[in-house]
């Protein structure tokens, strides 16, 4: 049996909000700003939610709530994560508590945080994970992330977004903090207090089969997932939620029960709007709701100022997500990231290492254009209609972490941009021979990782250059080696079964922890907010960050890029299933280097991870889908290359 | 406004860190005695003695250096007499206030086997009462809390607290949340405030990571000074980076103009020591149209090489209405 780790870290964190987010006015954000053209009703857009609209989902959730005797907390945001308003019942538990049921207690298991910043982050994840292709809500992402999928299904290999629920957290230097009365106020993508949420009631909102926004609700004190999915629960966040998406609907067709992955159907909810005890038809107006009898809306320190305002219309540039222009990108239909001013965020640019090997500015195009155009043919695995093809989000860093480029296809999933940074620069760090350094660095226990790879790989892993895509990295970070077999021992990155749970995964949230709970104090009043995410040392002045200014991604997508064996990089790639995204980043790459002629590409396949075999198991680089193309019948894409 | 001051406390010894809050009108009108009870037992007697006193002399205790900085609070005094272990006396201390801890248990390798506080954040006062669920309150804290400094070493026993081996590095208490809700809190230069701890800070050859800063974006004037250690700088740096990915330099006229990453090519802004400390101005022009957070580095270049230091700055925001 592999080396124990009985627990790492405790959390043992008591949050109060001193001084809970002051009430408003009675009456003062209703009507207070209107969408324009726009909204729901619009017919044929512009899409976006209107103040009317969100004051209309909110008033259905929490007549809902009333029905069903709870006070709950409600957000609704915008696609792009901008918090549009937060409205907390009277009565409603101001500190919910983190807890998956599986009686662990380190990590983030026991943790109180505001019952705001829960909300916010089921609203986030509803419209985080979702697309005009496919309509996910948290209770999907619940049967994506555990140890198994599907969950409690035995010897089956963990979900397939094994890890995402820490991205897009508050420390991200991708993701845009709320700035009131600044150009970047409404800038996306926001980041998400708590990252992704697996609690049920975070549900994605669409206007016209047009995704628009998401809604959270918290009602129960509970901030956590749902660890038996064989069931059909009756979840009064989840009913409350789905109270207010009427008329704001997912389209049935992309609804995740009509997605599979591996053969097995995704679960979008447990109740419809024919389990609902109220009629939300009949909702009362907003203004009536309001000013503290029933319930009002609330500031949330670092999210919104209070009043109802109106969501962004995606794809536009004070979204913070447009078409390129610069022609940078040939004929693809790219997509960017932009700032308050309609300023390219992340363009290409060169590699900072100034060794003479970093990737140029023209290679990074090409590497970025490539992998474009491998995800427009690749056939996508999570969207429907069947047939199309992948939307996903690119990212290119160098080995000091620095983003050298990130690119998307139109409908990309938001939360893969927040994600495909975080497998880049993963990606690029643990094939870094100064990996183990950093690490260690921190001291413990993160350095403890490092003894325990080095144990588990061998005596030189994390500092002798060994690539690893963020297959291989993931492979060692789950709660049984080999991934899925049950009573095996844990990865070395990853905390032993007993206990792990999706709050306390092991190296991937102790890299980060310290941050969550300072923005914790942050949202309760402490002045600071600008941590980095990890204690990792920064690399050098230009940088001003680590290698890891995000956190790390430990489900697959990535893959380090090199000259002639040497390592100068890595792509990672977030949006679709994880095979397609292993093979957007890894053919990306060759095709790339092919192109390019300069020696960039894969690593060298002597060097790569799957000629490890720690206990006795080889490790996996990356896994490219079957049949894999809409355009030729091609097979085994990935093979040799 | 209620003007105040944060007391930094640095376990020297151990590495740990503990950051408190005290007026500082009565920041020193204090009176309490220390004795020693036994080799590992001691006592204090306070008569309206501020925590971050209490806290600040226990680390003395400890062996710790103590810095002070600037930030507010308004409420937290001690009477009586505590006696026990520092661990116990600490955790005495902080049981009345709503706080989080992180450690680190028995490590199965065995290496350490003990229990490590990696971290304690004093939030200050209990809310009001249980939440409607039963959603977990300070006024908990207490017993679960106590396991907080009890040793997890097999074979001890749970033999009483070892604060040596118990507080490493990185620890910090914090009490400044409640009066950083002030939404025009003092500040050591016009329009900024440091965001916790404002004892000049050291730059290192591996850098630092310099605690941030929130600024009015309308009227910024953001200047840095670090402490230099009886180093005499030879030159004086400022970097900054823009949403684009382009890397800025400050020159001596305060102009931003390209920087190739070469530290060659570093422009001197040629800033003079004063009484051991060095003061930087970065900016000092109107943020409005910035992103932010923005990130700057401050550097000086002695005889042995470059020393810097990292920090970001953030829009002050109003108080939520």
């Amino acid at each position: 049996m592999g080396p124990l780790r009985s627990y790492r870290w405790i959390v043992l964190a008591l949050i109060i909000l001193l001084g809970a987010p002051s009430c408003l006015p009675e009456g003062k954000s209703a009507g207070s700003t209107s969408g324009s053209s726009g909204g729901s009703g619009s017919g044929g857009g512009p899409y976006f939610l209107a103040v009317a609209d969100t004051e209309k989902i909110i008033a259905q959730a929490v007549q809902e709530s009333q029905a069903r005797g709870k006070a709950s907390t409600i957000a609704v945001v915008d696609r792009v994560g901008n918090v549009l308003g937060v409205f907390r019942m009277t009565g409603a538990d101001t500190t919910v508590t983190i807890t998956s049921g599986r009686g662990v207690t380190s990590g983030l298991e026991g943790v109180g945080v505001p019952d705001t910043l829960a909300a916010i982050a089921k609203a986030v994840t509803g419209a985080y994970l979702s697309s005009a292709g496919n309509a996910f809500t948290s209770r999907t992402a619940n049967q994506i992330i555990q140890e198994h999928f599907n969950p409690k299904e035995t010897f089956a290999p963990s979900g397939p977004l094994f890890g995402v629920q820490f991205s897009s957290l508050p420390c991200s230097d991708l993701s845009v903090s709320f700035a009131s009365g600044m150009p970047q106020a409404f800038i996306g993508p926001k980041r998400s207090p708590l990252g992704l949420s697996a609690d049920p009631g975070g549900q994605p909102l669409y206007v016209d089969d047009d995704l628009v926004g998401g809604i959270g609700v918290i009602s129960d004190g509970i901030y956590g997932l749902d660890l038996d999915i064989s069931d059909v629960d009756t979840d009064d966040d989840e009913l409350i939620a789905i109270a207010g998406t009427f008329g704001f609907e997912a389209p049935i067709d992309i609804r995740a029960n009509h997605i599979t992955v591996e053969g097995k159907s995704l679960r979008f909810a447990d109740g419809s709007t024919t389990d609902l005890i109220s009629n939300p038809a009949l909702a009362p107006s907003f203004a009536s709701l309001t000013g503290g009898v029933v319930g009002d809306v609330v500031a949330v320190t670092g999210y919104n100022d209070g009043p109802i305002v109106v969501g962004k219309e995606f794809g536009e540039a004070d979204s913070g997500i447009r078409a390129d222009i610069s022609g940078a990108f040939g004929s693809l239909n790219a997509f960017i990231l932009v700032d308050g001013a309609n300023v390219p965020r992340f363009p290409p640019i060169a590699g900072t290492e100034g060794t003479g090997d970093d990737l140029t500015q023209a290679e990074v195009i090409t590497i970025l254009t490539e992998a474009l155009s491998v995800a427009f043919r690749a056939r996508a695995q999570i969207r429907r209609p069947l047939g199309s093809h992948a939307q996903v989000t690119v990212s290119v860093v160098d080995t000091n972490g620095e983003v050298l480029g990130i690119v998307r296809t139109p409908d990309a999933p938001i939360f893969g941009t927040d994600v495909s940074l975080q497998k880049a620069r993963t990606a690029a760090f643990f094939s870094n021979t100064v990996a183990a350094a950093d690490l260690n660095s921190v001291g413990a226990p993160i350095s403890d990782y490092v003894t325990d790879v080095q144990a588990f790989v061998g005596p030189t892993a994390l500092a002798d250059g060994i690539a690893f895509s963020d297959r291989a990295g993931g492979n060692l970070a789950r709660p049984f080696y080999t991934d899925g077999i049950d009573g095996n021992p844990h990865g070395p990155f990853s905390r032993t079964f007993a206990d792990w749970s999706p709050f306390s995964t092991g190296l991937q949230l102790d890299l980060v922890v310290g941050n969550l709970v300072e923005h914790l104090l942050f949202v309760a009043g402490a002045p600071d907010d600008t941590g980095k995410c990890t204690g990792l040392p920064i690399v050098n002045m230009g940088t001003m960050a680590s290698r890891l200014a995000n956190g790390i991604q430990i489900f697959p997508g990535s893959v380090p890029i090199y000259r002639n064996g040497t390592l100068i990089g890595g792509i990672g790639v977030s949006g679709d299933g994880i095979d397609q995204d292993d093979m957007i980043s890894f053919l990306g790459l060759h095709n790339a280097g092919v192109a390019l002629g300069t020696g960039v590409g894969n690593a060298p396949p002597g060097i790569r991870a799957d000629t490890l075999a720690p206990q006795g198991t080889l490790l996996r680089y990356v896994n490219c889908p079957f049949s894999p193309f809409l355009d030729t019948n091609e097979q085994n894409v990935c093979a040799g290359k | 406004m209620d003007l105040t001051r944060i007391f930094r406390l640095r376990l020297s010894a151990l590495g740990l860190t503990l950051m408190v809050v005290a007026h500082p009108a009565t920041a020193e009108d204090h009176d309490f005695k220390l004795s020693r009870v036994s080799h590992q037992l001691i006592s204090a007697e306070a008569d309206n003695v501020h925590l971050g006193q209490l806290l600040r002399w226990l680390g003395a205790h400890a062996g710790i250096d103590v810095e002070t900085t600037a930030a507010a609070d308004r409420h937290l005094r001690y009477s009586g007499t505590l006696t026990g272990t520092v661990g116990e006396l600490l955790q005495q201390l902080l049981e009345n206030e709503n706080y989080v801890v992180m450690f680190s248990p028995a490590d199965h390798h065995g290496a350490r086997g003990k229990r490590k506080v990696a971290r304690i954040l004093v939030m200050g006062p209990a809310g009001d009462g249980r939440g409607a669920r039963g959603a977990k309150r300070p006024e908990n804290a207490p017993a679960r809390d106590a396991a907080l400094f009890e040793e997890d070493r097999p074979g001890t026993g749970g033999a009483g607290p070892k604060v040596g081996d118990l507080l490493p590095a990185s620890t910090e208490v914090s009490t400044a949340v409640q009066t950083t809700k002030d939404p025009a809190p003092p500040g050591n230069a016009p329009g900024s405030i440091k965001a916790a701890g404002d004892g000049p800070e050291r730059l290192l050859p591996s850098g630092t990571a310099l605690s941030s800063m929130l600024v009015d974006p309308a009227h910024a004037h953001i200047t840095r000074t670090v402490q230099l250690g009886g180093e005499v700088p030879l030159a004086t740096h400022v970097i900054t980076k823009t949403t684009d990915g382009r890397t800025l330099q400050r020159t001596a006229l305060g102009e931003w103009v390209p920087w190739d990453r070469d530290e060659a090519t570093l422009i001197d802004n040629r800033f003079t020591p004063s009484g051991g400390t060095l003061t930087f101005k970065v900016d000092d022009e109107s943020l409005m149209d910035r992103f932010f957070p923005i990130s700057y580095t401050v550097a000086y270049r002695t005889e042995t090489g470059l020393k810097f230091g990292v920090f970001s700055v953030m829009p002050r925001q109003p108080a939520p209405r």
